[in-house]
């Protein structure tokens, strides 16, 4: 039986448990309702351990609405039990109940060497295997390619404990791809830079980067070669102690980066002096390098212009040589017709003198005056000649002969020419060079030298002959150190040749008057002391020679002339006899002479002594007139005397229109200029007879007889 | 982790009536228990005018405390004084429920 107390006890009980009771409903209620988002549980073997356990369910909605980066609730067979809204965008759809694998299609990236499929793949779940920043991909269908970091950790996912996993991501696209960009530029870059590195490597220009202090930054290998420093020395350094330029005499140049002209790229001349002290003509230009309106630095190209120099100077050379040689032609031409023009004159003064001397009963005072002007004009005739061979319209009649002889010959002379206070130095080659001269004119050049010579050293001194074999390759100037070098013509073709050297100790020349040296009546000497055709003439003698003239010289160390004379070539030239003969008067008499001469001095003179001679002379001015005069064929005409040079019809012409009408006249031809009967064409087969002016009237005559008489056999 | 802790204003006594000492059990920062912990603040501040001293527990931290009142969901308000003891589960977002139960109307 329960005692009172006992009863008390029980109503205590009871009251209690009710009240606990109570307390289950309510928390029931609370639970039913979702007011409570945690459990206390007891667990372990005596119900001592309590854990407080979270409900999934009540933390979902506001932990996933508030994370911005998709997370997937997977259960133990992979499939989605949940996902917040970014996860959902990601699928395009609400991915529950899917399999995860199929809800979201995930690539590995390019870099990435693991299979992240396979990982994921694997039962990482089952495994309780945490996949941690794994780098993926995911092919949005809108938005393009987006790159995820991906973790994966199994998770509990129930009261009980039942396991599931977690996916979370981290979109990393915008990372990625600014990586990617960068990856990708700064392989362009490196490309570019090892592209353009290779460029200014390899190019014969200098170029050197300064920055904006002008401290060096780059420097190509053509820079470190003419400024003799190695990049690793220049960098850094203030570029004007770098590139150190200088004047062309030396002077020590400063380089204006402040002015515009320069760092515009204006091209500059200037040499640049080496750190070990070697010299380079450079031509440079500074560029600026701008970023935006910001001068960042300048770069500065050099070119190294000696080639570019020596060519110009080269240039300038053989202009210099060309417009002397175009001067000398000019000149030539116009020494050629003055002498020509002289040669009229002369041919009437001498050949009137010549007759009026053959006039009996002469007084002797008259006689002699007149035997001075014919003297006078004999010597006036030879310095045209000298004229002509000045302008190469002279005759030579080459020969093969032994160089040695041109020196030989006139050895005596030398001696005499020279005088007392100049020693001669002989020094003659052992071996028999023959070349094709003119014996005579060649002497007359070495007289004129040597005189020249002697000229030059009027205190005394050595004169030194000498000859010998020169072989040449082109361009030998063979000039000695401190010698000035002058130079016939284009210079000396390569070949074999010999040469006479004609040395002096005398006062030398200045290059002013070696420019002049071969211009006719050019001379240093005194007024009345030389002519100025000395060394014209031997210039055009050596010239037709087909050799070459060369002078060094020094001021106050004397002067070198050289002829230089091609050897041995097989080719000359017949001389013209010069006969003499005395004629018997009258040989003319019954003769029929047709002369035409346009200048009428020298017409009237020879036709007066044709008519002295007993020809009946028919004259005429020119070509027109001559075959205007010609007589009816039954007048015969025994000879046809005609200057090849007219105003009008020439000689030539005439000659062919004679052939026509009356074939088998003999025609003379007289010219000025004694080269012209080389140049004639053939008369009925034979070279046609000629006679060059001035010539004396026995000359004149006796080359009509010869004529007459080949034609008429008598 | 939020501590155990006492909330404003701790005064034990005043000038007519009883102090009530309540306990609020949560568990970390859920929704619930930052909910109950707000609503709680509000209620003590409009209708206890400082006659009330709160200790909040957190059971996450020390999960055995849940024996002391045997706790079972979480939060739950429980009122120690005055006797009897009485419990509210949830996150006292009524009002109305948590003036009647806890009584304060009779003050």
């Amino acid at each position: 039986m329960p005692t009172t107390l006992d009863t008390r006890d029980l109503i205590r009980e009871n009251e209690s448990l009710k009240l606990r009771l109570a307390e289950a409903e309510a928390t029931l209620d609370a639970i039913s309702h979702g007011s409570v988002d945690a459990l206390v549980v007891t667990a372990g073997k005596d119900r001592e351990e309590v854990r407080v356990i979270l409900d999934m369910g009540y933390l979902g909605d506001s932990l996933f609405n508030q994370v911005a980066q998709p997370i997937f609730i997977l259960d133990h067979a992979y499939r989605i039990v949940r996902s917040n809204g970014p996860a959902q965008l990601m699928c395009g759809r609400n991915p529950t109940s899917l399999p995860f694998s199929e809800a979201v299609t995930l690539l590995p990236t390019l870099e990435s060497d693991f299979p992240v499929p396979d990982e994921l793949a694997a039962d990482w779940i089952g495994e309780g295997k945490h996949l941690s920043a794994l780098e993926v991909c995911h092919q949005h269908p809108l938005r393009g390619m987006r790159y995820y970091l991906l973790d994966a950790n199994p998770v509990a996912l129930s009261w009980e404990g039942v396991q599931g996993g977690m996916v979370t991501l981290v979109d990393i696209t915008e990372r990625k791809l600014a990586e990617i960009q960068s990856s990708v530029m700064s392989g362009q870059l490196r490309q570019q830079f090892t592209f353009m590195k290779s460029i200014s490597d390899n190019i014969a220009e200098g170029l050197i980067l300064v920055d904006e202090d002008q401290k060096v930054i780059f420097q190509n290998p053509a820079a470190s070669q003419m400024m003799q420093i190695p990049e690793s020395e220049a960098a850094g350094e203030d570029v004007t102690e770098v590139f150190r330029i200088e004047s062309e005499a030396g002077g020590r140049l400063s380089l204006d980066w402040t002015d515009p002209g320069v760092v515009e790229g204006a091209a500059r001349r200037a040499w640049v002096r080496g750190r070990n002290g070697s010299r380079t003509p450079v031509q440079y230009s500074i560029y600026p390098i701008k970023d935006g309106e910001k001068l960042r630095g300048n770069i500065l190209v050099v070119g190294n212009i000696s080639e570019r120099l020596t060519s110009e100077r080269q240039l300038h050379l053989s202009m210099e040589k060309q417009q002397q040689s175009q001067k000398m032609e000019a000149i030539g031409r116009l020494a050629g017709g003055i002498a020509h023009d002289f040669n009229n004159l002369l041919l009437v003064i001498l050949g009137f003198t010549d007759m009026i001397l053959q006039q009996p009963g002469l007084d002797p005072a008259v006689e002699d005056s007149l035997r001075e002007v014919r003297k006078a004009g004999e010597k006036a005739a030879s310095l045209t000649g000298q004229l002509l061979a000045y302008s190469r319209k002279q005759v030579l009649a080459p020969k093969l002969r032994p160089i040695n002889e041109a020196v030989l010959d006139i050895r005596k002379m030398i001696g005499r020419f020279v005088g007392d206070n100049i020693h001669v130095d002989l020094d003659l080659t052992p071996e028999i060079l023959e070349v094709e001269i003119d014996l005579a004119k060649l002497q007359q050049v070495l007289v004129n030298m040597i005189l020249n010579a002697k000229d030059a050293m009027p205190d005394g001194g050595t004169l030194s002959i000498r000859t010998g074999r020169m072989e040449t390759s082109g361009r030998d100037r063979s000039g000695m150190a401190g010698e000035i070098a002058h130079e016939s013509g284009d210079g000396v073709p390569p070949g074999s040749y010999a040469y006479i050297e004609i040395q002096d100790t005398g006062s030398g020349m200045s290059e002013a008057v070696m420019e002049r040296l071969f211009e006719p009546f050019f001379t240093t000497k005194e007024f009345g002391k030389g002519s100025g055709l000395g060394l014209s003439t031997a210039y055009g003698i050596v010239l037709q020679l087909g050799g070459h003239l060369q002078v060094f010289s020094e001021v106050g160390k004397g002067s070198r002339f050289r002829v230089i004379l091609p050897l041995a070539k097989n080719q000359s030239f017949p001389s013209v006899p010069a006969k003499s003969a005395n004629l018997p008067s009258q040989m003319g008499a019954g003769k029929v002479v047709l002369l035409v001469e346009d200048e009428d001095m020298v017409r009237r003179l020879l036709a007066r002594l044709l008519k002295e001679n007993g020809f009946t002379v028919l004259e005429a001015r020119n070509g027109e007139d001559a075959l205007a005069k010609l007589p009816a064929p039954e007048t015969p005409i025994d000879l046809v005397v005609t200057d090849l040079l007219m105003a009008g019809m020439g000689g030539i012409e005439l000659a062919k229109r004679l052939a026509e009408v009356r074939p088998g006249l003999e025609i003379l031809f007289i010219s000025g200029y004694r080269e012209d009967q080389y140049n004639m064409p053939l008369i009925a087969g034979q070279p046609p007879y000629f006679v060059a002016k001035p010539f004396g009237p026995s000359e004149f005559l006796a080359k009509i007889r010869s004529i007459l008489e080949k034609k008429w056999g008598n | 982790m939020m501590e155990d802790a006492t909330m404003e204003p701790a005064r034990e006594t005043s000038a007519g009536g009883e102090t009530f000492l309540l306990k609020l059990y949560v568990a970390g920062q859920t929704p619930k228990s930052m909910a109950a912990i707000e609503n709680l603040d509000r209620i003590c501040t409009e209708h206890l005018q400082g006659r009330y001293r709160v200790e909040v527990i957190d059971l996450a931290r020390n999960p055995k405390l849940a024996r002391t009142d045997k706790i079972l969901a979480i939060p739950t308000l429980v009122r120690n004084l005055p006797t009897p003891i009485s419990r509210i589960i949830g996150d006292l977002s009524d009002v109305e429920q948590v003036l009647v139960g806890l009584n304060f109307r009779k003050l």
